[in-house]
């Protein structure tokens, strides 16, 4: 499976001397009107058609959003060269600006979570107090989507770091020394990822009661037997390399063979894995919050929890905004972490990216 | 052959026993009380004793396991706790085909839109089509599948305008885009032209048909295959789920038969083929293909899987009555541990199950391994 996302010419792009000057400018220029017809459409959707017709909100926000994302690669190509992935760097940034909106969160801002009944259902208007408008009973709809932000960012890293952990070190055993280790390894693997995810998650949930470190364990349950297989299957191939019959044949033990040999080759592909992981952990865990098995809503609005309130027929058709806030944020924060995921794999895996 | 299969049902055993047993403990912590949901007010503390001890709960998680499990063995799945006289095998009858078809369409209409697209962009690599639909599937591979689903709600159900003109406007590009094709190739002689004018026309004709008939979904009330409305009710009601299910599958399998396909079209004998003047529809389709599909079948058997299992969300959404409502709702909500059991017990077996046989199916696709073996 590899992923090329540079069309194929791209490499003959690389100049070293401009043959053709007129052409950084250019595409500058278009990149910055692109960016700025589309900065400018979005704007008008906000402001201007909030209460028109769906169909032309739909289109004129995905049009702007789609003349933003690529004016902006056309200028990052013309500001750094055609080698820049500009995907990446703009996914790179998302999470950047999501962090510091996290951290200006836990610095106190965005706290205000009080409802307002009298201004409920408000829609995002940028002039109006409340820009990204309020829920059902009034409550800021950005307050709860920038901790949400925190939610899910604690959750995605804290379990794919413990599935990191403990999945490398289960793996590495797992497919160092075979046998019986490997074995019991498979099965419990197995029966783990046989198991109904949703169903298993929402079981411990319904066990221990939805907070944010219950949601936190369960869902690295989840990512311990991913990590760890990709553990075992990377160290299966160094296991068999000669740089590590060498360190054996020089008297190296089975700790160091492991730790410092095999370990950090293993290290960086699966890193890389992890980042998607996150993703997908936290689509799993607003998956909970959407079913309302999740982490508790009244104390803790995340993503998840903010969506499922558009299982109401009423919300969904008349304040679809209740669900698309934190919708687009949620789309938005895992196609980064995919694409950043993805840039890392091609770049520490050679494995799979020589192919 | 029969020797591979054997020692995939052997593998079986351990992992079914293994999953089986957590879930007993799993929901022995749970906290719901089945016996409190029979008795609901008026049952005294005598009542709840004689049912336990009916029931057999009085027993610890182990013994009731055994008792469970020795059942099974023998094809008795027992009855619901909470609706005595409910057999479990009849409501794993009622649900396990609302999933089945959920999943199963999903997976085709996954198949029937992914391979086509996955094989012209590899065909296509490089060029606008290409970046244009890898673009598109890395996005919807983004999409969560409980927003997929509400925003298909949105959008087909309340503000139905959207695709409707969204699939009128996108045909009737198309059949410009292949008007256009006729002139730039004008040169080909009459008959291409004559067959790319009539595409032209049957695409406009089709889209503006269909733009003209678009039939209503509904957000809920699942109608049965066997049901008297029909089996067109049947699909219309179920074709919201589906594609919900199928929207990050097509995204998924698109990128994986891309990737696997350009390898495959570097090789020597695809070039035979183009030299020889094969078109390249059949080259995709006949040469190409078959070696290409390795890892899309692993996949698409893993998805199958955890769709069958996974479609709780797609349940909750459509409120369909299904396997995931099935074992939530009547199982893990109120401690009613042999839904649980049977429900997660025929899922897991369904997911072992089709990945061995994806496993043997590999021979059948690549007869090197049948050597091999």
């Amino acid at each position: 499976m590899v992923e090329v996302s540079a069309p194929p010419d791209a490499p003959e792009r690389v100049e070293i001397a401009d043959p053709e000057p007129g052409r950084r400018s250019r595409s500058l220029v278009e990149g910055a009107t692109r960016s700025g017809v589309g900065a400018a459409l979005l704007l008008v959707q906000l402001k201007v058609l909030y209460d028109s017709t769906a169909w032309l909100q739909v289109a004129a926000s995905l049009i702007g959003f789609y003349l933003v994302v690529t004016g902006l690669s056309l200028l990052i190509r013309a500001m750094f060269g055609t080698r820049v992935e500009p995907a990446t760097w703009l996914s790179v940034a998302w999470l950047g600006v999501l962090l510091v909106f996290v951290f200006l969160q836990l610095a106190g801002l965005f706290d205000n979570l009080t409802a307002d009944f009298a201004n409920r259902e408000q829609p995002p208007q940028f002039s109006a107090h409340e820009p990204l408008g309020t829920d059902r009973v009034g409550k800021s709809v950005m307050n709860q989507a920038i901790q949400g932000a925190r939610v899910s960012l604690v959750v995605g890293i804290g379990s794919v770091g413990i599935g990191l952990a403990v999945g490398t070190i289960v793996g590495l055993v797992a497919g160092y020394y075979r046998g019986p280790a490997e074995g019991t390894f498979n099965i419990l693997t197995d029966s783990i990822l046989a198991f109904p995810a949703l169903i298993l998650l929402f079981t411990i949930v319904a066990i221990f009661g939805g907070s944010v470190l219950v949601v936190t364990l369960a869902l690295s349950m989840l990512s311990i037997p991913t990590m760890g297989r990709l553990a075992r299957a990377n160290t299966l191939t160094f296991a068999a390399r000669e740089f590590v019959t060498a360190a054996r044949a020089m008297g190296a033990s089975n700790g160091r063979i492991l730790f410092r040999e095999i370990l950090p080759n293993v290290a960086l592909p699966l890193a890389s894995y992890a980042v998607i992981i996150v993703a997908v952990v936290i689509v799993a865990e607003a998956s909970l919050s959407f079913l309302g098995v999740g982490i508790d809503p009244i104390s803790t609005p995340t993503w998840g929890n903010m969506i499922s309130e558009g299982r109401q027929q009423s919300v969904l058709k008349d304040a679809p905004h209740i669900v698309f806030v934190p919708g687009v944020l949620m789309f938005l924060t895992v196609l980064s972490l995919n694409r950043v995921g993805e840039s890392l794999r091609v770049l520490w895996d050679p494995r799979e990216s020589k192919l | 052959m029969l020797r591979a299969i054997g020692l995939k049902l052997v593998r079986l055993v351990p992992v079914l026993i293994i999953v089986s047993l957590a879930t007993s403990l799993l929901i022995e912590l749970v906290p719901g009380d089945p016996i409190l949901a029979i008795i609901g007010m008026e049952g005294d503390a005598g009542d709840y004793e004689r049912i336990e001890r009916e029931l057999g709960l009085d027993q610890n998680v182990f013994s009731r396991y055994v008792d469970w499990l020795a059942n099974i063995v023998q094809g008795d799945f027992g009855e619901q706790i909470t609706r005595p006289g409910v057999k479990v095998a009849d409501r794993l009858r009622q649900t396990f085909p609302v999933t089945m078809q959920i999943a199963l369409m999903g997976m085709v209409l996954a198949l029937l839109i992914s391979v086509p697209a996955g094989a012209w962009a590899a065909y296509r690599a490089g060029t606008r089509f290409d970046r244009l639909s890898s673009g598109t599937a890395f996005g919807i591979i983004s999409i969560p599948s409980f927003l997929a689903g509400l925003l298909l709600v949105f959008m087909f159900v309340f503000h139905s305008a959207i695709p409707r003109y969204g699939v009128l406007g996108l045909g009737l590009l198309w059949s410009l885009w292949l008007l256009g094709s006729t002139w730039r190739g004008r040169r080909d002689g009459a008959e291409r032209a004559l067959i790319r004018v009539a595409a032209a026309v049957v695409v406009a004709g089709l889209t503006v048909w269909l733009a003209n008939k678009w039939p209503s979904f509904p957000r809920q009330g699942f109608v049965r295959w066997t049901s008297d409305d029909g089996r067109l009710e049947n699909l219309r009601s179920a074709f919201l789920p589906a594609i919900t299910v199928a929207l990050t599958e097509i995204a998924v399998f698109m990128r994986l038969l891309r990737g696997d396909m350009q390898a495959t079209l570097q090789e020597d004998y695809i070039l035979s083929a183009r030299a020889k003047g094969m078109p390249p529809v059949r080259i995709l389709a006949r040469d190409a293909l078959r070696p290409s599909s390795f890892s899309l079948i692993t996949l698409a058997g893993v998805a199958f899987g955890r769709l069958i299992g996974g479609t709780v969300i797609v349940e909750a959404i459509f409120r369909l009555p299904g396997m995931g409502d099935l074992i939530v709702n009547d199982g893990v909500n109120t401690g009613d541990f042999p839904v649980v059991q049977s429900g997660v017990l025929i899922l897991a077996t369904f997911y072992v199950v089709l990945n061995g046989a994806i496993d043997i199916s590999y021979s059948y696709l690549d007869p090197r391994l049948r050597r091999a073996r």
